[in-house]
């Protein structure tokens, strides 16, 4: 029973299933909804209670859609950030680096956050580089930067993977050109000479002497690459005076196949194989003493799966948020159900059966949770299109915002719940003295 | 505000990398009986073959297998009781999507090794018939080539990022 | 359809256990006009909210025709009342929010739908007669007089056949008073209706076929 269920359950659609759950969750509402209004007319009161305290009302909506509206933004924002670290990653099938810390590497070589990393050598380079299965080795020679945007050494084969065709210009032909990321701080023609090292600790004057030419610039990636500058790993070396990874009589041809004796060592190698099996077989060969293989995926799979316990925890408290404010609203509701006792014993002096009252009182807080489940959503997206703005423009990855399934499951499950907790005023207002109140 | 965001944004990276490298170093726990952590047949060996407990209607097997025979081997899968059906995937990012994408088969030249662990290559286990309890171990066969070799899975704690013996040398 | 009204040792006892009224016995023809007078706090309100069965008798009986209104539980008395009273209070109590037509016609709001457009055209219909312009101008912006005539148009759109008032003239000046009473008067008479009103307006109480005086909660000989 339960196995053909689940059985079937599983051959759903994603959509089918989010809808069904959406469904599902709303329908005590509903019910308790039509359980209360059936066969009434209560709108027209309710829309006179609600134009009655309607400066307090919007209090109530603005407070319940502030909340809302943190919870919201909160799930939608969480997922924009995953999405957009795991885009910005997307072209970065598998990474070797020297031993040690999967994820300071991949800051570095993905994200391109400064660190300093032993090298691998020209022995190890090749050898990855002449695997049968493997369509692109690049070196990715981080450590210079000009303009506060970094500089990568890299070869023509990776400018290719990363961007495609080029907004402007083209790839770097000669050794000292440059290609330029969509928001790097350099334009097509310009002649930049690269400080040694980031920010506050850059070295202006170390590369005096050397000048790179911009010939191109990239389209958007949606990642950090957009605003770093790409050189010929060439150039990079000779710059730090290793040489130029070449050995005598070299053409002047940038990028692969180097030396083996002259390659002076390149702190990440990005590597792309022609069939997906592939990279599960090179991890497992290149994961060894001397060097260390990863996925970026699977790296931030693994973080994902720590922000997942932390949104958790964060969502379990704008729920709890959202539910202290809406008890806090109803209690008001209460207070401004007093005010209006006297139409609402002249209701029942007139003969109104109970439940219309309790239906009149109900739905007025309904309403109020509803608006403020509306106001919510929209907080709650603009909350994160603002968020992810400016995150985006902090961390050049890309974050986009937009609404999901969870956080209409979120807000459905609210509705349920609260609308459900405001049958407790509707209760309070039927218990009242119909004759004090009308002679009062 | 947006300052507020980003700092509690770049506090819970940071926060998150730490426990990650913290997670990363775990794993190397107690001793036992190491008997049937080992599969050899045909000059292929099947190494800490494990699981995560689970009580979803999915499941993920993870293993070291090694090639010591003098050919080209092609993994190409496995079946179990345990499951309706179980197949070959790998992690996979997809335009910012990080899912498990079905693969063929995976050939292992010899002398070499392939690891099957979480977020990389893993046999997926589909319509599980019961919960897998931590502690516990069913058994799984293990396609590779013409061998169908018999593997004792271990089925460790649902959160386990590698085989509670892994880093044994066998 | 209207009512007699038939009241035997009735009393009603308010906090602590006090008594607050006690009526011997009191009774009216359907279709007749009762004015009911006395000081204030005599118990003349009282004695309107405890036939209408808004207040729970201590002991004794209320019937209206045939029904004994003090034998029916809530629900019951809240039926009877939806289908057989209209009321008129000082104070108009309009949803002052809503339109006239709107405040004419609430009980539509929880009628059986068959009743509803009913209710609609007799409250319209009273607000012409009344001459109280309907629509969407809210209750608020009218005057003293036309907003107690709406609460007048409210008492009969239900086709009650009985009206309870309780000091309908007493917030009114003298001129719309008159009015007031006229038109109740002849909304009243028109169609037969039993008429209990409680009022100190001795306009009032001067078309009315009887008139009796409560005091101390008790009535008191003509």
């Amino acid at each position: 029973m339960f196995q053909e269920f689940a059985g079937r359950w599983e051959a759903l659609s994603a959509t089918a299933q989010d809808v069904i759950v959406l469904c599902l969750i709303l329908a005590p509402a509903v019910l308790v909804g039509l359980a209360v209004t059936f066969g009434y007319r209560p709108l027209p009161l309710v829309g006179a209670m609600l134009w009655r305290f309607r400066w307090t009302n919007l209090m109530f909506v603005l407070l319940i859609g502030t909340s809302v509206g943190v919870g919201v933004g909160l799930l939608a924002q969480e997922r924009g950030l995953r999405q957009g670290t795991a885009r910005a990653a997307d072209k970065f099938d598998l990474v070797l680096t020297a031993p040690g810390s999967e994820v300071t590497m991949m800051l570095a070589a993905v994200y391109l956050q400064p660190t300093d990393a032993p090298l691998l050598d020209g022995k190890l380079f090749n050898e990855i580089a002449d695997d049968e299965r493997v369509s692109i080795a690049a070196p990715l020679a981080f450590g210079d930067s000009f303009a506060g945007a970094p500089i990568v050494g890299t070869s023509p084969q990776f400018v290719a993977h990363l961007a495609g065709a080029f907004s402007q210009g083209r790839a770097f032909a000669g050794q000292y050109e440059a290609v330029a990321g969509a928001n790097a701080p350099v334009s097509l023609g310009d002649q930049i000479v690269p400080a040694h090292g980031f920010g506050e600790a850059a070295e202006e004057d170390a590369h005096e002497g050397t000048t790179y030419t911009v010939v191109g610039t990239m389209n958007p990636t949606g990642s950090p690459w957009d605003r770093a500058i790409l050189v010929p790993a060439e150039a990079v070396w000779a710059v730090h005076g290793l040489g130029t990874g070449h050995g005598p009589g070299w053409d002047g041809a940038v990028g692969p196949p180097y030396s083996e004796l002259f390659f002076p060592g390149t702190p990440a190698i990005l590597v792309r194989a022609e069939e997906l099996w592939a990279n599960y077989a090179l991890r497992s060969e290149f994961t060894r003493d001397d060097v260390m293989a990863f996925f970026p995926g699977a790296v931030l799979a693994q973080l994902h799966g720590l922000l997942g316990d932390v949104r958790e925890a964060m969502s379990a408290i704008a729920v709890i948020t959202q539910i202290l404010v809406t008890a806090g609203v109803l209690t008001g509701l209460v207070v401004l159900s007093r005010l209006y006792a006297q139409r609402l014993a002249l209701l029942r002096a007139l003969g109104a059966p109970l439940r219309f009252t309790f239906a009149v009182v109900w739905s007025y807080a309904a309403a109020l949770i509803l608006g403020g489940a509306v106001l919510g959503i929209a907080v709650g997206y603009a909350a994160a299109a603002v968020l992810s703005r400016v995150l985006t423009a902090r961390t050049d990855i890309l974050v986009t915002a937009s609404l999901g399934w969870p956080e209409a499951h979120l807000v459905a499950g609210f509705i349920s719940l609260t609308i459900i907790l405001a049958l407790i005023p509707a209760l309070s207002a039927l218990s009242r003295n119909v004759v004090r109140d009308l002679r009062s | 505000m947006p300052r507020v965001f980003i700092a509690a944004a770049t506090l819970l990276f940071v926060f998150a990398a730490a426990l990650a490298v913290q997670a990363a170093g775990e794993g190397h726990r107690g001793h036992g009986d190491h008997s049937d952590h080992v599969s050899e047949a045909g000059g292929l060996r099947i190494i800490h073959a494990w699981s995560r407990a689970t009580g979803e209607r999915e499941g993920f097997v993870f293993a070291e297998i090694e090639n010591w025979s003098d050919h080209l081997i092609e993994f190409t899968g496995a079946e179990s009781d345990m499951a309706g059906s179980a197949r070959l995937v790998g992690f996979q990012n997809t335009d910012g999507k990080l899912t498990y994408v079905p693969i063929p088969s995976v050939p292992i030249a010899p002398g070499k090794r392939l690891m099957l662990e979480p977020n990389g290559l893993a046999i997926q286990l589909l319509d599980l018939k019961e919960p897998l309890e931590e502690g516990s171990e069913f058994i799984a066969h293990f396609e590779l080539g013409k061998n169908e070799i018999e593997v004792h899975v271990e089925v460790e704690d649902e959160d386990a990022t590698s085989h509670s013996h892994a880093g044994h040398n066998h | 359809m209207a009512l007699s009204l038939a009241v035997d040792e009735l009393e009603v006892t308010g906090e602590g256990g006090r008594r607050i009224l006690a009526i011997e016995h009191l009774a009216t023809p359907a279709g007749s006009c009762l004015g009911v007078k006395g000081p204030s706090g005599a118990g003349k309100s009282t004695f309107l909210f405890a036939i209408a069965g808004l207040l729970k008798a201590a002991k004794g009986r209320v019937s209206w025709g045939e029904t004994e209104m003090t034998a029916l539980p809530q629900g019951a008395r809240a039926r009877f009342r939806r289908e057989h009273f209209g009321f008129v209070f000082q104070d108009p109590l309009l949803f002052e929010e809503m339109g006239a037509s709107a405040n004419a016609s609430l009980a539509a709001a929880f009628l059986p739908k068959a009743r509803r457009n009913g209710v609609r055209a007799t409250a319209d219909d009273a607000l012409r007669t009344l001459s109280v312009p309907g629509g969407r101008r809210r209750a608020d912006t009218f005057s003293g007089g036309e907003r107690q005539r709406i609460a007048l148009a409210r008492a009969l759109a239900a086709d009650a056949g009985v009206i309870l008032a309780d000091e309908p003239t007493a917030s009114l000046d003298r001129q719309t008073r008159d009015r007031l009473v006229g038109d109740l008067m002849e909304l009243v008479r028109k169609d037969g209706k039993s008429l209990i009103a409680v009022s100190h307006d001795v306009d009032l109480l001067g078309v009315m076929d009887r008139v009796v005086t409560i005091e101390n909660g008790a009535l008191v000989a003509a």
